[in-house]
Parts: C-alpha cells; structure tokens; sequence
C-alpha cells in the first residue's frame, strides 16, 4: 500500500508548484496529484492562512498566486525539512 | 561529585538550547503554516525543553522532595514527548489521535489514584473521602466519554470532578 503523504508535504508541493508562477486550478491540482475534495481542503485552507490568494482573470478563470506569506513559509519548510524528515513527516 | 555534576548540567545544557532553538522554530512554522503535524511536533520539542531544563537545575541544586518531584514531573514529559513523536510515524495523523494516549492515561491513573486514596483517607475524613470518590467516578466517566466520543459524558464527568473537588478540598478545612 503507498504511504499515505502528509498533509504538510502536499501544501509545501503546492507552494513549490507556485513559486514559480501562478497557476490556474486543475493545472495545481495536476501536479498536487490530489483527488478533488482534498485537494479544495487543503487549497481553501491555505487561503484562509493567506499562504496563496486567489485571483479572477479574464474569461472567468481562477488563478492562484503564492503570497510573502506563502514564500516565507515555504524557505521556512526548506530550512525544516531535515528535522521533519527525522520526525517522520516527510515533505517529498 | 560536584565536578561530575557540573559536566552533567552542561551536558545537559546543550540539549536544552538546541531543544528551544527548534521549538521557536517549529512554533514560528507552525503559526505561519497551520497544520496540525507541525503543531504536535512542536509541542514534542516543548515537552522535551522542558525536560531538559529540569534536567540542567537538577543536578545543580541540592536534592530535596521538590527537585525530586520535579524531576520526576520532568521525566513525564520527557515521556509524552516520545509518545507525541511516535504518533508522528504512524498513518493515521488526525489531530486529536496524538492527545487521546496522554488524555487517557491522565484520567486513568487519575481514577485509579482517587479510589486509593479515598480508601486512605475514609477513616480521617469522610468528607475528603466521598470528594475523592466522587472525582475518581468523574475520570472513570471521563475516560469512557474519549473512548466512545461522547462529549455530554465529559460534561457530565466535569460536575462531578468540580463537586469531588470541592469536598476534598473543603473536607480539610
């Protein structure tokens, strides 16, 4: 059985994905690799924390931004990640 | 011993600063990033900080009942840190599963220490007895309540504890 990815490894794989550029939702929920409900969990939460913002472009579409926030959290995740690793939360 | 005692609390103090360094750390992360994984491993850190700071005064100051107890209440924590960072390798992360080992073992040993001591103190004074049954039942049902989920049997555990409470406290006045 695959092993299950937590959910601090997902939002720092979205944040990586957003860092270079934004993004429109089924492109970040392509490269999340994310069954929708999930994924819409984990995206309106980091909405909520002001990691990412949402943004209407033209023709209606939803594109999403990483924020300062987002970018200080994720050079903060990078700076973590052995000690996470250690401790069995695991960003890759 | 002394000399040794010295080597042992700096021994001791390193731990203790690279513990708070990493605790301000996750903590900050934590905030900024709001997932629960990192809050529970932070508070991990927390209680091994606290473990090691007990650890460096411990074997500065004389021994005493207080430092002994303290150091004992230190190596609980020393305990539930291991056990928060257990739970942080196993699949199943929900938030409130890392608590529910502390939490019933606090309310179990909390029962079981309340009816002994309710047996102790039956002869002494009925009233500190009958607070002290009262509040043991409270953490049996308590401790029942967390297995099945059931918040109101918390609430009711809590009438309980708070009138157990009170006549323990209030049988010695």
């Amino acid at each position: 059985m695959p092993k299950r990815r937590s959910r601090v490894g997902i939002l720092y794989d979205i944040l990586e994905a957003l860092e270079s550029g934004p993004m429109n939702l089924t492109n970040l929920m392509y490269k999340s690799n994310l069954p929708y409900d999930r994924f819409r969990e984990i995206i309106d939460d980091m909405k909520r924390n002001g990691l990412i913002v949402e943004k209407d472009e033209e023709g209606g579409k939803k594109v999403y931004y990483i924020t300062k926030k987002g970018m200080e959290a994720l050079n903060e995740l990078r700076n973590a990640k052995k000690v996470l690793k250690s401790f069995g939360i695991d960003l890759e | 011993m002394q000399l040794l005692n010295a080597i042992l609390a700096v021994l001791y103090f390193i731990p203790t600063i690279i513990s708070a360094i990493t605790s301000y750390k996750l903590l900050r992360l934590a905030i900024k990033v709001g997932t629960d994984e990192i809050y529970y491993l932070t508070i991990a850190f927390l209680f091994l900080l606290g473990f090691n700071l007990v650890s460096t005064f411990f074997v500065l100051l004389p021994l005493s009942e207080i430092t002994l107890y303290l150091y004992s209440l230190a190596s609980l924590l020393q305990a539930f840190s291991y056990l928060l960072f257990i739970f942080n390798f196993l699949e199943v992360r929900k938030s409130l599963f890392q608590l529910i080992p502390i939490i019933l073992s606090a309310f179990l040993l909390a029962g079981v220490e309340g009816f002994l001591l309710a047996y102790l103190t039956l002869r002494r004074n009925k009233i500190t007895a009958a607070g002290f049954i009262l509040a043991s039942i409270a953490n049996f049902i308590a401790f029942i309540s967390i297995l099945t989920f059931n918040p109101l049997l918390l609430v009711i555990s809590e009438f309980f504890n708070a009138i157990g409470v009170t006549l323990l406290s209030g049988g010695v006045i």
